[in-house]
């Protein structure tokens, strides 16, 4: 019993050290986090927006979240936005443009965690080239030996694309 | 006084030097494969992943060893997970903040640092056993054992793989360098 007690207190007063610590980092660093994932976003919004935009508006329709690109004049050009989907070993995650009409514009990959030299051969330009000024529906190559990763990251593009285009024509 | 403060000098730079060579975690106490061998495929993951697992390693010998005449000797394993545990989310929230990319790298690497055998080994064999400023010259030592070790390992991975051997970059490349490392240090030591 006397045995019980002490051990946890000791644990506790432990416990509670570490605790008050972690609350701590946690209260200096929580902004800074929120900052760097804001900041990253931006960073591959940027990157995919077509060369004439010069301002990105963030649209919510029907739980689909897309970026409206227009030019000086106020014209609407483009449509940017997330597209994601499971590959072989991880979460693949694209930053897509595309004309109102549907043509891609350009695709960037965000996140990929794919097996190294195969999988990974998706964020090259060899294979993102194909896509520019296509219609999204259009029949994708796949990566010879990465058929998996390559099929995910063309049927998210392909799925969403459909959905952000549909999204804004219903307005 | 001055001989026994050489000689204190002399301990210290020993608890710090056996880690990088007479001790070395990877090669030696062959501890920590996990991250050792997932991470390596590019050298900056792996000095990332040193730095980190160093930083947990100097910061929960010195808590463990400030602590080792209080901690109950039946208690003393989730003591010192709490602490390792405690650590090792702060430097997953440091690098969040800091060092996004490298974050992202690493993934769930970082969190599983928690479990490294490292680190639960210096708290177990050394920290709970040796006064505060020795067992935190065994973390630095340590800790820049296994990054110089991984970072061995991540060089000629990225190198080969670079130079068109795929397979250096997948499971089985590490596992390869890492055993061809390791029986070529044994073989130098026989020799010797």
């Amino acid at each position: 019993m006397k045995d019980t007690l002490r051990f946890s207190s000791v644990l506790f007063l432990i416990c509670f050290f570490c605790a008050t610590m972690l609350a701590f980092v946690h209260g200096v660093t929580e902004p800074k986090i929120a900052e760097q994932k804001r900041l990253a976003q931006e960073r591959a919004l940027k990157e995919v927006l077509p060369e004439n935009a010069s301002s990105a508006e963030k649209k919510q329709i029907d739980e689909i979240t897309f970026y409206e690109a227009k030019d000086k004049s106020g014209a609407l050009i483009g449509f940017c936005f997330l597209a994601e989907r499971r590959g072989y070993s991880s979460n693949i995650k694209t930053m897509v443009s595309i004309t109102p009409e549907g043509k891609i514009i350009k695709v960037k990959v965000l996140e990929q965690n794919e097996t190294p030299g195969i999988g990974s051969q998706i964020t090259e330009d060899k294979f993102l080239g194909q896509f520019l000024n296509q219609r999204f529906d259009t029949a994708f190559d796949t990566i010879t030996g990465a058929t998996i990763s390559s099929e995910a990251l063309i049927n998210s593009i392909k799925e969403k694309a459909a959905r952000v285009l549909a999204a804004a024509n219903q307005k | 006084m001055v001989i026994k403060n050489n000689k204190n000098k002399e301990g210290l730079l020993r608890e710090f030097s056996k880690g990088i060579f007479r001790q070395n975690p990877i090669f030696v106490s062959v501890l920590g494969l996990c991250p050792a061998l997932a991470v390596t495929t590019s050298l900056e993951n792996a000095l990332g992943m040193g730095v980190a697992v160093s930083f947990v390693l100097v910061f929960s010998n010195s808590i463990i060893s400030s602590m080792r005449n209080i901690l109950p000797n039946k208690i003393r394993i989730p003591c010192f997970i709490v602490v390792i545990a405690s650590f090792v989310t702060i430097v997953e929230l440091l690098m969040a903040a800091f060092a996004p990319l490298l974050a992202k790298q690493l993934g769930i690497f970082v969190p599983l640092i928690v479990v490294n055998c490292i680190i639960m080994g210096r708290a177990e064999a050394f920290a709970s056993r040796n006064s505060v400023l020795t067992s935190l010259f065994d973390g630095l030592g340590m800790g820049l054992g296994f990054t110089l070790a991984i970072s061995c390992v991540a060089l000629i991975r990225q190198v080969l793989g670079r130079c068109g051997i795929l397979v250096m970059l997948l499971p089985p490349g590490a596992l390869l360098t890492l055993g061809f490392l390791m029986g070529g240090l044994n073989l130098m030591k026989k020799e010797k």
